[in-house]
């Protein structure tokens, strides 16, 4: 094998490892979990990277047939929230920059599905592509001041953003339709086989969600594993080793605020297809913060972080309404942040890694035979 | 003259000064070892070379050119490849990525893959150690491999000069040994230009065609390593 190539991928049962000779560490490993091992890379393990997501999607998807209409319009939400976490993740958790504004970027994403959808009746595809578009734009002029200045500092003009967004929304009342938005018309109306009567059509627009998000994740993770992302985490990880092999540390910034706020903008604009109706308001920078706290719930700089933080936004309120609680989200939001900050900076996902990789275990090389 | 050419350089953090006019000439296919002891401004002189730090005046140039308002990026691309003091590996990325997204930079994407793909295994030959780890985040390796990897990934960027910044720190001897041959090898067999900053004396020696010794940001001593007492450095070097 030559030095390059990729081991041969396999998953296999490692109750018969010990007999082997194996090197010390892995049998550690062997004796301590028991686990399947897949080997990073292999065949295997992009059965897990790529079938895990796609049959959680099923199983989010179909759970809205066995909810009634308001949970389901709640699941619905939690997945648009969970593409704007990605979205917040790509700057937050791979490009280490900490973000409090892209309540803004996702605010923008809505917008402008709201007026090119309600107003234009632009189909929901191409309503996308132009919220992806601006969210791209608005990151790329939020991300400029990143050539000069960063950590703290662009910080606080996420947050400057995120302050100003109802603002710059009532000023622009002629092209946003103002605070409430302009009137939005457009129906999902489901394929007749579905047969689902008029109430249900939310469960439609579910799936459709669902398929977004479902591409949305495959784009996110393509560019993360290909070249722009090698670059976002190489920046991050150290920028004056970057700067030193040749790639331009402020413009991988501003990429990596562009990438972010452009999927935040696609989660902003599916929150649309759940509610047919924006508020400015909803967008102002409490929904920023709230952001922030749910990617350290869910765990930053993990995908399936960004879906268990959507999870808490709203089934934390739904449950405290549910057991008849007078809790306000806000306070959910503000404890959860000091805790998992205090206790568990790695989230409900670092919490859950280990019991996972006592099931799945993801090794760099396979283990050797003897 | 070809190489790289240090002029009467100046650097100053803030209001502090570093460097007091250093001069040095690394001329095309010599491998010239600056030492110093902790502090002395060995570091400072690598990063301003590199185009990580300003001078306040003088200049450096490389083949005849002035590198003058030239970026660290852009000096890269000119064929400056830099090593760094310590692990400066990217810890997030694998072995295999740390080694891509350099060359990704270098322009070589538009190349060949085959030709990208002899690339490294060139340098994985002076490596082999790398190459059962290929597929383990760099944050893993342990502080032999991470400067193995940190060597190898300036090298897969085909530099005309290369830059180490004491690439013996922190490392169990029979790496020593390793890295000593793989320098060894490139200046011999490939004629590479090599500038290299250490505290080992006899490492450096050993490699090196010339020295020059910094003390207090300035060149105290410079010279043929031939013609070298390696006792006379004990002053220089010691703390």
């Amino acid at each position: 094998m030559t030095a390059t190539e990729e081991p041969p991928g396999e998953i296999e049962l490692l109750d018969v490892a010990p007999a082997r000779n194996l090197p010390l560490e892995r049998v550690e490993t062997v004796k301590r979990h028991r686990s399947w091992t897949a080997t990073r890379g292999s065949t295997g393990h992009r059965l897990i990277t790529i079938g895990l997501p796609v049959l959680a999607t099923l199983v989010v998807a179909g759970a809205v047939f066995g909810l009634p209409v308001i949970e389901g319009r709640l699941l619905t939400r939690i997945v648009a929230l969970t593409v704007i976490l990605w979205g917040l993740d790509v700057q937050l958790g791979l490009g280490g920059q900490l973000s409090l504004g892209h309540g803004a970027f996702a605010g923008a994403g809505a917008y402008t599905a709201a007026v090119t959808m309600g107003v234009h009746g632009w189909p929901f595809p191409l309503a996308l592509v132009a919220a992806a578009v601006v969210g791209l734009a608005a990151g790329a002029l939020v991300g400029l001041p990143s050539l000069r200045i960063q950590g703290q500092y662009l910080a606080m003009i996420t947050l400057g953003t995120a302050v100003a967004f109802p603002y710059i929304i009532r000023r622009f009342a002629w092209f946003t339709g103002g605070p409430d938005g302009p009137r939005i018309d457009y129906q999902f109306v489901p394929p007749g086989w579905m047969n689902l009567t008029v109430s249900h059509y939310s469960r439609w627009t579910h799936l459709i969600v669902c398929v977004v998000a479902l591409i949305a994740y495959f784009v996110v993770r393509w560019v993360v594993k290909g070249p722009l992302g090698r670059r976002i985490r190489a920046v991050a990880d150290n920028p004056a080793a970057a700067t030193a092999f040749g790639i331009r540390v402020g413009m991988v910034r501003v990429y990596t605020v562009s990438l972010s706020s452009s999927v935040a903008a696609v989660g902003g604009a599916l929150l649309l297809f759940e509610t047919p109706a924006v508020s400015a308001d909803s967008f102002a920078v409490f929904f920023s913060l709230s952001l922030y706290a749910a990617a350290v719930f869910g765990g930053i700089g993990t995908l399936v972080g960004s879906f268990l933080g959507a999870l808490l936004l709203i089934a934390a309120p739904w449950a405290v309404s549910k057991m008849g609680l007078k809790i306000e989200p806000e306070l959910i939001g503000g404890v959860v942040l000091v805790v998992f900050t205090l206790v568990a900076r790695d989230g409900v996902v670092g919490l859950l890694r280990p019991w996972f990789r006592e099931w799945v275990d993801v090794v760099d090389t396979p283990p050797t035979e003897a | 003259m070809s190489g790289l050419v240090v002029d009467d350089v100046r650097v100053a953090y803030g209001r502090t000064e570093v460097l007091f006019g250093v001069s040095l000439e690394v001329p095309d296919g010599s491998l010239v070892c600056v030492m110093g002891r902790n502090g002395v401004g060995k570091t400072t002189l690598l990063n301003t070379i590199a185009g990580l730090l300003k001078p306040q005046s003088g200049s450096v140039s490389f083949d005849g050119s002035s590198l003058a308002g030239v970026g660290a990026h852009q000096r890269a691309r000119l064929g400056l490849g830099y090593v760094p003091q310590g692990h400066a590996v990217f810890p997030q990325l694998t072995t295999r990525e740390n080694l891509q997204v350099v060359m990704e930079r270098q322009g070589r994407r538009a190349r060949a893959a085959s030709l990208r793909q002899q690339d490294l295994d060139e340098v994985l030959d002076l490596f082999p150690a790398l190459t059962t780890l290929m597929n383990r985040p760099a944050g893993l390796l342990s502080g032999g491999q991470a400067k193995q990897l940190a060597i190898a990934r300036a090298l897969v960027t085909g530099p005309r000069l290369l830059v180490l910044d004491e690439p013996t720190e922190g490392i169990q001897p029979s790496i020593i040994h390793e890295i000593e041959d793989t320098i060894a090898k490139l200046h011999a067999a490939i004629g590479m230009t090599i500038l290299l900053v250490e505290q080992y004396v006899e490492f450096a020696l050993r490699l090196a065609d010339r020295y020059a010794v910094l003390d207090a940001g300035r060149v105290v001593s410079t010279g043929l390593t031939s013609e070298a007492d390696p006792s006379a450095f004990a002053e220089l070097m010691a703390v």
